[in-house]
């Protein structure tokens, strides 16, 4: 299985971005709890969390 | 008597739906592989998990594993009056030999709901390279995320025609979902356990075989009732198939070209007159409503992954406002540009 890492960049505005995450293959992934991609991001988080970590 | 009428009347006596060919009897996308989005080749491929044909989906931990398209030479395909262009083959090399492995592919058919309850039927055509294997073919009803926990029902199928095309078939009891809590992303599975370990073999509930050996399949086929009827994929036709597969995977290139090929042809741009070194963004519109929002990789036109084009390739960009039926590609990147050009893949696979 394909190991990734992933980033949350910052908007235009110099926030946290809340609607995508980056995958190190350079792919957008929708914070969207029916997308795979962002379950599989999901499962590489401790689980006591359940927001996206800035910087993971 | 109307056509319906009589249509009717021959399933309740056959026990199946009328041969041979009725749009939606087939509950598996692309059982023919005619849809190729990915456009793997005869050489094929050697990763590990994910989508070879659309909707044909392996996963494989060790030992050796080459998924290929294979063509059909005309007059070949193991179907009388159905020629098929193209079939699967996965040549699989010590899978199995550890407790813990398998090969399986898989088909994820949205929805836990479809047949539960119901006596199902799974066929398929299938010849190996050398000698008459065990595989098995198991189901699991997958509750999704958040849901109940799902189970696996398996048989083993012994590849009995050996070396020529032989159409088998499964039939399955899918359990009732009564009293079941069904979560985010469920789905019915169908495995095919092509090899597989002693625990592999456990959990699937088959007893697959782990010698090496190249397996074909094509004219996947699951419907309700007790009887293989003859084949037809999902949709009945080409372009309705291909809109089904892009439901989960579609992409801004043709058809035949490989995502991340070099090229500029239908790639989504944009010409915006006056230089600027602003943001430049445009709207991507998908061909289909696709099943949730997906993953958007960006190319630009040199083929690059993770960037786009904007007076020249290479540079920054991203998707945002990412929804089911399209999303925005943009490019933050400070060089004064005219135009911003965006090759793209979209994927919502289960």
């Amino acid at each position: 299985m394909n190991e990734y890492t992933y980033t949350i960049p910052n908007d235009s505005e110099g926030q946290p971005r809340t609607d995508a995450i980056l995958r190190s293959d350079g792919a957008w992934v929708p914070t969207n709890p029916a997308n795979s991609d962002y379950q599989a991001y999901l499962a590489t988080l401790p689980s006591n969390s359940s927001t996206p970590q800035a910087g993971a | 008597m109307s056509r319906a009428q009589l249509t009717s009347t021959v399933e309740q006596s056959s026990g199946g739906v009328v041969a041979p060919f009725l749009a939606g009897k087939n509950k598996i996308i692309n059982g023919d592989c005619a849809i190729n989005q990915r456009n793997i080749t005869s050489t094929g491929v050697t990763y590990g998990f994910g989508y070879t044909l659309d909707q044909w989906q392996h996963y494989w931990t060790s030992g050796t594993a080459t998924i290929s398209a294979q063509p059909f030479t005309a007059g070949t395909a193991p179907v009388a009056g159905y020629e098929a262009k193209q079939f699967y083959r996965a040549a699989l090399t010590g899978i199995g030999t550890t407790t813990n492995d398998s090969f399986a592919l898989q088909f994820n058919v949205e929805g836990v709901r479809t047949l539960a309850n119901q006596t199902a039927t799974v066929s398929f055509w299938c010849k190996t390279a050398s000698g008459t294997p065990n595989i098995g073919v198991s189901i699991n009803q997958n509750f999704g995320s958040g849901g109940s926990s799902g189970t696996f029902t398996g048989k083993t199928v012994t590849l009995s025609g050996g070396t020529s095309w032989t159409r088998y078939s499964v039939t399955f009891a899918i359990p009732s979902i009564s009293g079941q809590t069904i979560g985010t992303s469920d789905m019915l599975t169908v495995y095919f356990v092509l090899q597989a370990g002693a625990a592999r073999n456990a959990i699937f509930g088959t007893s697959a075989s782990n010698s090496a050996n190249t397996f074909d399949l094509w004219g996947v086929q699951l419907e309700a009732g007790s009887v293989a009827t003859p084949f037809t994929t999902a949709s009945n036709t080409l372009q309705g198939e291909l809109a089904l597969c892009q439901r989960y995977f579609c992409k801004s290139y043709d058809l035949s070209v490989v995502p991340g090929t070099a090229t500029y042809i239908n790639s989504w741009a944009m010409d915006y007159g006056t230089a600027s070194t602003s943001k430049l963004s445009l709207h991507c519109t998908f061909p289909v409503v696709m099943r949730t929002a997906p993953t958007v990789l960006t190319y630009d036109e040199a083929g690059t992954s993770g960037v786009v084009s904007r007076n020249g390739n290479g540079k920054t960009g991203a998707a945002n406002a990412i929804g089911s039926s399209g999303c925005t590609l943009y490019s933050s990147d400070t060089t004064s540009s005219t135009w911003l050009s965006v090759q793209w893949t979209a994927t919502a696979e289960l």
